[in-house]
């Protein structure tokens, strides 16, 4: 079969940075290509390249036989391109977005709505809303629907499903595989192993370097180490019946939306809590609340020993919170966020001193003190972000989606430094839209449409719903989803 | 807890690409080209003159009117008309004609009319440029008369003898670099956070609002007497201006009137969403600030409801301040009334910043 | 072509959709017209008037009198000695004082009565303006019984009330043009580079030139909207009528506009964030236009060299001619010369412009 998209000895350095060195790669006609690699491996630079966007410093891609740099105006109708972080206009509403993206590239959301019917029907009912006040996962769903509007020869996705959770992954998938049908070649980048095993070919790579192209099932077992690490095992902690987060009837409405709706539940002293749900079910919003960032409309709650609604400031001596959203400062070095954060938590010079040694070193950042952070990998920076939250060894820790959008090796790290936390008696409460890590929780609860629909051991829940994994539980759940317009 | 945040807020503002280079380009261009370009005196006034009488008194009149400082003759038109056009092209601002029988008229005692036309557009030059003219002309006829006026009248110029524009501009200039400085850089702080994400993280630490609002206040406090350092000290080299007061007394009064202004800036990136919005509301603000503080024109010339207006607004007192310490060398005794003003805006917006800071929302 | 007018439609609800900024570009020149109209007058009214007059006879109570009469003045104060005039000012109850001679009425007809006025020349211009008025009044007041044969007739041209409106409006339209153009240009390109929009803009089939199209048609319609405010606000609140022709006036806007339009996306081209691109444009757009421009200060007052800057600024261009249209009623033949400055800065930008702008990322 003749290749569609050529790239013959591509290298590209940003200034000290070698982003690609050497590489050389085709994709078929009708394919669909995975980019598997870590995070910072030159991925993204490669799809800037096909895209028209960046000139190669040496070698040549050509896509659908057209050079990307003499004909990249020829090119450009042709493609079809969504970038790691696409960006949607967050003052249009939902359907403003999908409409203008539609108009863009000279098609109208009629035309193609089987195209994308499958993920924007969970979107319809806030489709009035503006882009800007959805949830992180609505966010990329949406972004997920005004890339595939349209029908291009050749159609580019940058790692399109960090943070959406595993049903509406399922569902994209299904999307990607029609549009495979309709003949459209696809490249698509992803961290997620289950998504990796549906591409047709793959290449996988490291530090700027392609280091093999094959099947997914050949490649998973070269590549095992990185690809698919052995799972984590951990012996059920002691039971200690206190319990340090205890929540009745918590409710959050926006206007007439009700967000969070009467959920009840408590947390053990020392356990490590899967707080799960499908995108929009009110997981961050119910965190929010626990961490004192937002007043409940109802119900009661104490955490850390400490009344939610009342003594806020209290909680938030007692616990530790790391958002979504990475929020460390980018332009601080490594030390000096550890050093502000533990300064503004009240421990003396000397500690800091000392405990920062030890976290650079149980990290292996020491050669990285100096670095800022804005510069790090994302694996590097999520795992940094964790250490300064426990910093100050809280009683609780919130962690909100931790680990989106890196591979399987370095989640497998960052759920070591988890159970290290536990295993000191810190009490983690987590949410994750990865399967395989809700299996590695102590108790873990489904949320869906607002309301706790199950809350058990994960082996207890398999065995209520009959189901061999979680990922079979969530789904059985998550489906029954309802919410209805705001 | 204060020193990290201090120390967390510099480091970010050195490896900020702009804010260094700033806060030191930012005084040099204003104290190396402000001072010229702000300048509201009124030179150079180019007379044409009609002479309808060709003689030689009225020719003696227009060697008078060209020998002042003042004056400057451009041209001879033959006629009205022609005058015209010269101050339509630009050439000249006012019109001198004289009548045909200036000098008979002047020797008979009968009525003589002379025609003085000012260009307008620019009011106060206009206005003042043909009632001097006019008073060089009734001056030259009463020495031609001989009838004399027998009253001395003499001008005494207080404070600032030369009558150096710059003197006057380069005080209050100060106070409007103070004011974007220290007004911009704080209204894009914390709204630059929220854009960012970072807030969220300080949030869910226990640290308290009045601590966190101080954090953001000191480094600007800091920054702008650096800035207000630079300036003085430019103004001393370029223009040999320095403060007929003392100095200490100025650097107090900066040192409250930034904490107003970064307390105001702070205020609105709290209300803001976005770093645009916050821009614009803080540019909408500092425009009405700094055109209403006297700083071009006197308060009193305003109408009462604009003279409202600039009794609340900090700039007043504190350009106020800064005249009366430079030119007059005034000292604290003469400055009670501007320090209680001043103090009480800086407590205001001091405690509006911290109030409107919100660690856990609705 | 259907996508270029979506483009122009996301552009709107982006304006439209953040309502505080909305309200501040269509509210700014309501505001800098009010206050250039009204408040900022270079006008000297209430002038406060201390006198020191030791003898209290006739000639001098006429002469107060005549003071207390004039719409500019009001005597606040009598002095009882000479001493006291320093306080006056130190404290700011006085802009002026005037001190008679002892034994007034009697000197008079010797010669040897004396007027002196002390000014607070603080503010050179405001000293002279006053002291040039209270020359005037007193001369009259003194020739008043005195025979005269020779008048004086003033005439202010194109602006008999001298109002300070007449020349801040082409100002204010100057200003406002420039600024909204350029600087909102500016912002929302690099605004789409920033979020990574501009990515995905580049690689969909819509031409790169109809992207900056899209975002200039906007812009435009909101300066014209901006433009038909000042014009008629000018015209029924502050009475400054519109001289000239309308079309040339609106032939002048055009052009500055295109010549903002392409300004701001030169600045997009050469920053890569909204707050380098507020700055630049605050700093390197906003200061030169009030500054540089003639808006505020007469050009011709500056030094050399500033001149010069002064000439590559458009808008000083720009309010050159429409002073000459709008004010002086001028027509088309007499700012050919600026029509043609401004075209070639158009043609100039627009070519440079559409030369930088990247189609890829850098």
């Amino acid at each position: 079969m003749e290749p569609i998209v050529s790239v013959e000895n591509v290298s590209m350095r940003f200034g000290r940075v070698q982003a690609l060195d050497g590489v050389s790669l085709e994709v078929r006609r009708g394919e669909l290509f995975g980019l598997v690699g870590p995070d910072g491996a030159g991925k993204s630079t490669l799809f800037r390249l096909m895209a028209t966007l960046l000139c190669p410093e040496r070698g040549r891609v050509t896509v659908d036989g057209l050079d990307t740099v003499k004909d990249y105006r020829a090119l450009r109708p042709r493609l079809g391109y969504m970038p790691g972080r696409f960006s949607l206009y967050p003052d249009l509403t939902v359907e403003e977005n999908l409409d203008f993206y539609a108009t863009l590239f000279g098609t109208s959301v009629r035309e193609n709505y089987h195209l994308v019917e499958d993920i924007y029907r969970q979107l319809e009912p806030f489709k009035t809303r503006r882009a800007g006040h959805l949830s992180g996962g609505m966010k990329q769903k949406l972004a997920l629907c005004c890339a595939l509007i349209h029908k291009p020869v050749v159609l580019l996705l940058d790692e399109p499903t960090t943070g959406v959770d595993p049903v509406s992954r399922k569902e994209f998938w299904e999307m990607l595989r029609r549009l495979k049908e309709e003949g459209i070649t696809l490249i698509v980048s992803t961290p997620y192993p289950d998504e990796i095993r549906s591409t047709d070919r793959m290449a996988f790579f490291d530090s700027g370097k392609v280091r093999g192209t094959d099947t997914p099932a050949v490649m998973m077992e070269r590549f095992a180490d990185i690809l698919c690490p052995p799972g984590l095992t951990r012996k059920p902690a002691d039971a200690q019946a206190e319990h340090v987060i205890e929540v009745k009837d918590l409710t959050k409405r926006f206007g007439t939306f009700t967000a969070v709706d009467h959920i009840s539940f408590s947390v053990d002293r020392g356990e490590i809590f899967g707080f799960l749900g499908a995108n929009g079910a009110g997981k961050t919003t119910a965190m929010r609340m626990l961490c004192g960032l937002s007043y409940p409309t109802s119900g009661t709650g104490r955490v850390a020993g400490f009344d939610i609604n009342t003594q806020q400031e209290q909680i938030k001596r007692r616990i530790g919170y790391m958002s979504q959203k990475f929020s460390l400062y980018d332009d601080l070095k490594v030390w000096e966020n550890i050093r502000l954060f533990a300064g503004i938590y009240g421990l003396p010079d000397k500690v800091i001193a000392s405990r920062t040694e030890e976290v650079l070193r149980t990290l292996g950042l020491q050669a990285e003190r100096n670095t800022p952070v804005g510069s790090l990998p994302l694996g590097w920076k999520q795992r940094l972000a964790f250490s300064v939250a426990t910093f100050h060894r809280p009683d609780i820790v919130f962690l909100d989606e931790p680990t989106g959008g890196v591979d399987p090796k370095t989640r497998r790290q960052f759920w070591e430094l988890i159970y290290q936390a536990a295993d000191q008696g810190t009490t983690v409460f987590v949410t994750t839209h990865y399967m395989d890590e809700a299996e590695f929780c102590g108790r873990v609860s489904i949320m869906v449409d607002g309301q706790i629909r199950a809350l058990d051991t994960p082996e207890g829940l398999r065995r209520t719903f009959g189901e061999k994994d979680m990922d079979g539980v969530f789904h059985r759940l998550a489906r029954e989803a309802t919410r209805k317009s705001d | 807890m204060l020193k990290y945040l201090i120390e967390k807020e510099f480091k970010q503002m050195l490896r900020n690409p702009v804010i260094p280079r700033l806060i030191v380009v930012f005084p040099c261009m204003m104290m190396i080209l402000m001072p010229w370009a702000a300048n509201l005196e009124i030179k150079h006034n180019n007379v044409v003159v009609v002479d309808a009488d060709h003689s030689p008194v009225s020719r003696r009149l227009v060697e008078k009117v060209a020998s002042t400082d003042y004056f400057n003759l451009v041209e001879n038109a033959p006629d009205y008309g022609q005058a015209l056009d010269c101050v339509e092209r630009g050439e000249a601002d006012i019109i001198l004609e004289i009548p045909d029988h200036f000098e008979k008229g002047l020797a008979t005692g009968r009525p003589v009319q002379v025609q003085v036309s000012a260009n307008a557009v620019n009011g106060t030059k206009g206005g003042l440029g043909s009632s001097y003219l006019t008073a060089v002309v009734n001056e030259f006829v009463a020495q031609e008369t001989g009838g004399g006026n027998p009253v001395r009248l003499s001008v005494l110029n207080l404070y600032n003898p030369h009558q150096d524009y710059k003197v006057f501009m380069v005080p209050a200039l100060l106070v409007v670099m103070l004011t974007l400085v220290c007004g911009f850089l704080p209204a894009l702080n914390i709204v630059g956070e929220k854009e960012t994400g970072t807030i969220e993280q300080i949030n869910v630490t226990p640290l308290g609002k009045s601590v966190f609002i101080l954090g953001k206040l000191v480094p600007y406090w800091i920054v702008g007497l650096v800035v207000l350092t630079i300036a003085l000290f430019l103004a001393f080299l370029l223009y040999g201006i320095v403060p007929s007061g003392s100095a200490w007394l100025i650097y107090f009064f900066a040192g409250v009137f930034i904490l107003t202004m970064s307390g105001f800036g702070l205020l609105i990136s709290n209300y803001s969403s976005t770093m645009q919005q916050a821009m614009f509301v803080m540019f909408f603000f500092l425009i009405v600030f700094i055109l209403m503080s006297g700083l071009f024109t006197p308060v009193r010339s305003m109408p009462e409801w604009a003279q409202w207006i600039s009794a609340f607004n900090p700039l007043t007192y504190f350009i106020q301040v800064m005249r009366m310490i430079f030119l007059k060398g005034c000292g604290m005794a003469d400055l009670w009334p501007q320090l209680g003003k001043l103090l009480s805006f800086m407590t205001v917006f001091a405690v509006a910043a911290v109030w409107s800071y919100r660690k856990t929302n609705g | 072509m259907k996508q270029f007018w979506a483009f122009v439609k996301i552009e709107f609800f982006h304006i439209f959709r953040d309502r505080r900024t909305m309200l501040i570009l269509l509210g700014m020149p309501v505001l800098q017209i009010m206050l250039f109209g009204f408040a900022i007058t270079t006008e000297i009214n209430h002038s406060r008037v201390a006198v020191l007059d030791p003898s209290k006879d006739a000639a001098t109570t006429r002469i107060t009198e005549r003071i207390e009469g004039n719409r500019f003045f009001s005597v606040v104060r009598e002095l009882v000695s000479a001493s006291e005039v320093e306080t006056v000012f130190r404290r700011d109850e006085a802009d002026i004082v005037v001190a008679f001679t002892p034994q007034f009425d009697e000197n008079l007809r010797t010669g040897e009565a004396g007027v002196q006025l002390v000014v607070d020349a603080t503010d050179p211009n405001t000293g002279n303006v006053t002291a040039g008025y209270m020359q005037g009044i007193i001369g009259q007041a003194l020739q008043d019984g005195q025979e005269g044969n020779l008048t004086v007739q003033t005439h202010l041209l194109f602006n008999p009330q001298m109002k300070s409106a007449y020349n801040f409006v082409p100002g204010v339209m100057g200003l406002i043009l420039m600024l909204i153009c350029a600087m909102m240009t500016a912002i929302s390109i690099v605004r789409e580079k920033e979020t990574g929009t501009m990515e995905v803009l580049l690689v969909s089939p819509i031409r790169p030139i109809f992207i900056i199209l899209a975002k200039a048609v906007p812009y435009l319609l909101l300066s014209c909207v901006n433009l038909v405010t000042i014009l008629l606000l000018s015209v029924y609140v502050l009475h400054v009528p519109v001289a000239g022709s309308l079309w040339v006036v609106g032939l002048l806007s055009l052009l500055l506009i295109t010549v903002a339009l392409s300004l701001g996306l030169l600045i997009s081209c050469v920053v890569g964030n909204q707050v380098a691109a507020m700055l630049v444009s605050g700093m390197g757009l906003m200061m030169p236009v009030m500054l540089l421009s003639g808006m505020i200060f007469p050009v011709e007052s500056m030094p050399l060299v500033l001149q010069w800057i002064s000439d590559i600024i458009p808008a000083r261009w720009y309010i050159q001619a429409v002073r000459k249209v709008m004010i002086e009623g001028l027509g088309f033949g007499a700012v050919w010369r600026e029509v043609l400055v401004l075209s070639g800065m158009a043609m100039l930008l627009v070519a440079l412009s559409l030369k930088k702008f990247k189609v890829r990322l850098e």
